[in-house]
């Protein structure tokens, strides 16, 4: 019976049709495959997207891809991208970097949410706002990067090695949208780059709200948020000829309360970095001289935090996430605050202290070479 | 050796858990504590460890052969047969409730747009060949399966712990004492759930260091839950966390391998299919069982013993509960957050207080009852 049964079973394995004509609807030839490695998405003007996709160079010898086309919601432009692929087959689950026009990005937590819910995009996927221009721009242009992915992912390792901090990714911008109702989004813009193309380069952040695109951070607050999105790369700061990299950061809070309210909230700053480059003949590690450069790198710091909680205050937007902080560490007085935190942020007094150490200098201390400076 | 051994029980106990707890827990400890939910697992164990040592004593003074089933039929014979008989019939139900949630997540991850029945039947069928094989044989698959499960999810909890702001994870807000107790019982209904049935199963294991060995299972578990919530709670934030319908997988579906792998969810999805049927089967196998001994029914060598046909019906039922238990995600998602997480919160209350009661008994009557092991 048993020996019936089991023949009866290795029989009913030849009824099987395979992939391709069993249940298992996922099944995909790879050789027809046009694998999105990056995505645009632009505002359409009647509340619909214009969403671009770019392939990169592929091993067949294929030419990259560069599609754009309008859709009513994310799902229905890729699915009319599909309509424009031909004989082969556009497979959106390998997009690794995501990128919103900015008149898009007023409309980043609709954005957001579609990739949330997509069964193909993912949250762990890099995200960039394009400042002062549109997505299809870069990836489907005139003057395009050859490999769009490439230039972006470049981009991101610069932003990790040089500041103002790693790039947000989607995951890190639903996680802050959802819990502070603002989020930091890494901004970039076009230039010229090699051979005439159009190259994306760091331009702060964005910041982007439920409400819609609040503001745009450069240089000194992007500096400042950069200490509050996860700590800076090693950002460079040119202070008076010397080049000082920061080797490390951290921002503390200390609320001041009075009659139950928030009276104001202090900033402690606590940076390190290591001279990396000064003029010949200088002696940066000499004490005037290293005292000097740390209360300079310590104001550098101190005015990009100032800067960027600004524009917190300005805009009434907790990209820095202070309201969650001071809740979490201040759970008691936080819960019996007068005021809900979204109306006490426009009204708070911050103060800013920064402290900085310069930890080393590089090669020597003093420069054994002649210069303006050894005079 | 016929019976399972120990560690055999503790592979079944594993793999068992993993497809409700990975369901219910990171969302549920979400919703209960915000950022600290990674803590609601670590808050259950002292529960966890009061529910294993009260099953322990229950089984104390078992005999060979006998399970926590038999303890209860042999120390209340009239009253134990009614308890055993509902816990019989929820057992059924919840193999059905299994399988439709597995098929939920199938078409969630991956068969997106498909039916659940094909799944539900396939899954049923599957648990039902469990139920007919041998306790041991189940309980051997689960050391087997037990490796495969670890081994993918270990990378996805480091890589997904890597990758989550453990800055948001504590300090964190005190969270209201009624959502958190909720949580906290979602931990002890999720490993409760195990601690309380896998013994009615539990018939050759020796007595002796039962509770010291099941405690320190509890106390691994929980710590790895706690791990494995925080790795999602990190990663997407409370607020999204208790939002997304299956927040593990949308970790596992979000969560690259050193830049080696990408997309894995559905080797996961797969894998997971190892946990639900070791847990339909190991449902379906405890309450036939619980049937016959609630109906008193001998055992019967043969194609249609007492064994296939209680097995069968319970199937059966399963089928039944299955397919009208959910028609669409949101009433699956009511039924399983909460109809489902207080029902079997109960069950195991009233199994472990029977139990205790029946064991009381038969040590007052010096010896076993009427009832031996089948």
């Amino acid at each position: 019976m048993r020996r019936f049964i089991a023949a009866l079973s290795a029989a009913a394995l030849l009824a099987l049709g395979g992939c391709t004509q069993s249940i298992y609807v996922n099944y995909l030839d790879i050789e027809s495959l046009r694998v999105v490695q990056a995505l645009g998405l632009d505002a359409a003007a009647d509340g619909g997207v214009v969403l671009s996709a770019a392939s990169g160079p592929d091993a067949s010898g294929r030419e990259p891809l560069r599609l754009t086309r309008e859709g009513e919601s994310l799902d229905a432009a890729m699915r009319e991208l599909e309509a424009l692929t031909g004989g082969g087959q556009l497979f959106f689950a390998g997009t690794g970097a995501i990128v919103l026009g900015e008149a898009a990005a007023d409309e980043a937590a609709r954005w957001l949410d579609a990739v949330t819910r997509s069964k193909e995009l993912r949250l762990d996927t890099e995200l960039y706002i394009l400042r002062g221009g549109e997505a299809a721009e870069l990836l489907c242009g005139e003057d395009a990067p050859e490999d769009v992915f490439a230039a972006l992912d470049a981009l991101a390792q610069r932003l990790r090695r040089n500041g103002p901090s790693p790039a947000p990714g989607c995951a890190d911008a639903a996680r802050a949208l959802t819990g502070s109702g603002a989020a930091l989004a890494a901004a970039i813009e076009l230039e010229r780059g090699a051979e005439g193309k159009l190259t994306p380069v760091p331009a702060g952040f964005a910041v982007l709200t439920d409400a819609g695109l609040a503001a745009w951070l450069e240089d000194e607050a992007a500096l400042g948020a950069g200490l509050f999105a996860g700590g800076p790369g090693a950002a460079l700061l040119e202070l008076g000829g010397v080049t000082v990299e920061l080797a490390g950061a951290k921002a503390e809070l200390e609320p001041l309360w009075a009659d139950g309210a928030l009276a104001a909230l202090r900033v402690i700053v606590e940076a390190s970095g290591s001279v990396i480059g000064a003029p010949a003949g200088s002696e940066p590690d000499s004490g005037a001289a290293r005292a000097e450069l740390e209360a300079a790198l310590a104001e550098a710091l101190r005015s990009g935090v100032e800067a960027a909680l600004e524009i917190s205050r300005g805009t009434g937007a907790d990209f820095l996430g202070l309201g969650r902080r001071l809740e979490t560490e201040h759970p008691a007085r936080f819960a019996a605050m007068r005021w809900p935190w979204a109306e006490a942020l426009p009204e708070l007094e911050f103060e800013v202290e920064a402290r900085a150490k310069i930890l080393n200098v590089r090669e020597y201390a003093d420069s054994p070479f002649g210069g303006e400076a050894a005079g | 050796m016929r019976e399972p051994t120990r560690r055999q029980v503790q592979a079944l106990s594993f793999v068992m858990l993993l497809s409700p707890a990975m369901r219910l827990l990171p969302g549920a400890a979400a919703r209960a504590a915000g950022e600290g939910g990674w803590l609601c697992p670590i808050l259950a164990l002292p529960l966890c460890l009061g529910a294993a040592a009260l099953v322990s004593r229950a089984l104390a003074g078992r005999a060979e052969g006998e399970g926590l089933g038999e303890v209860l039929v042999s120390g209340l014979p009239r009253l134990g047969r009614g308890v055993a008989a509902l816990y019989a019939l929820w057992l059924a139900l919840y193999a059905g409730f299994a399988v439709r949630s597995a098929a939920s997540r199938f078409i969630y991850t991956i068969y997106t747009g498909s039916s659940p029945g094909i799944f539900v039947a396939v899954g049923l069928a599957l648990g039902l060949l469990g139920a007919l094989g041998s306790e041991k044989r189940l309980a051997r698959s689960a050391e087997i399966f037990r490796v495969l499960l670890i081994a993918a999810l270990l990378p996805i909890a480091v890589v997904g712990l890597a990758q989550a702001d453990l800055r948001a994870l504590a300090p964190f807000p005190l969270p209201e004492p009624l959502p958190l107790a909720e949580g906290v019982l979602t931990a002890l209904g999720t490993v409760g759930f195990v601690l309380v049935n896998v013994p009615l199963l539990e018939t050759g294991t020796p007595i002796g260091r039962r509770g010291r060995a099941m405690s320190l299972w509890s106390a691994r578990i929980c710590v790895f839950l706690a791990l494995l919530c925080a790795a999602v709670i990190g990663r997407f934030g409370p607020e999204l966390s208790a939002a997304l319908a299956y927040p593990f997988f949308a970790l596992v579906r979000n969560t690259g391998l050193f830049g080696v792998a990408e997309r894995i969810e559905a080797l996961v999805t797969a894998l997971w299919v190892l946990s639900d049927f070791v847990l339909a089967a190991f449902s379906l196998t405890a309450a036939a069982r619980l049937a016959r001994l609630a109906l008193n029914i001998k055992p019967r060598p043969g194609p249609l013993s007492p064994r296939a046909l209680t097995s069968a019906a319970c199937a059966a039922l399963a089928l039944a509960c299955a397919l009208a238990i959910a028609p669409d995600s949101r009433v699956l998602r009511f039924v399983s957050e909460r109809v489902v997480v207080w029902t079997n919160l109960a069950m195991c209350a009233l199994m472990t207080a029977s139990a205790l009661a029946a064991a009381r008994s038969r040590r007052a009557a010096g010896g076993r009852g009427e009832n031996a092991a089948e």
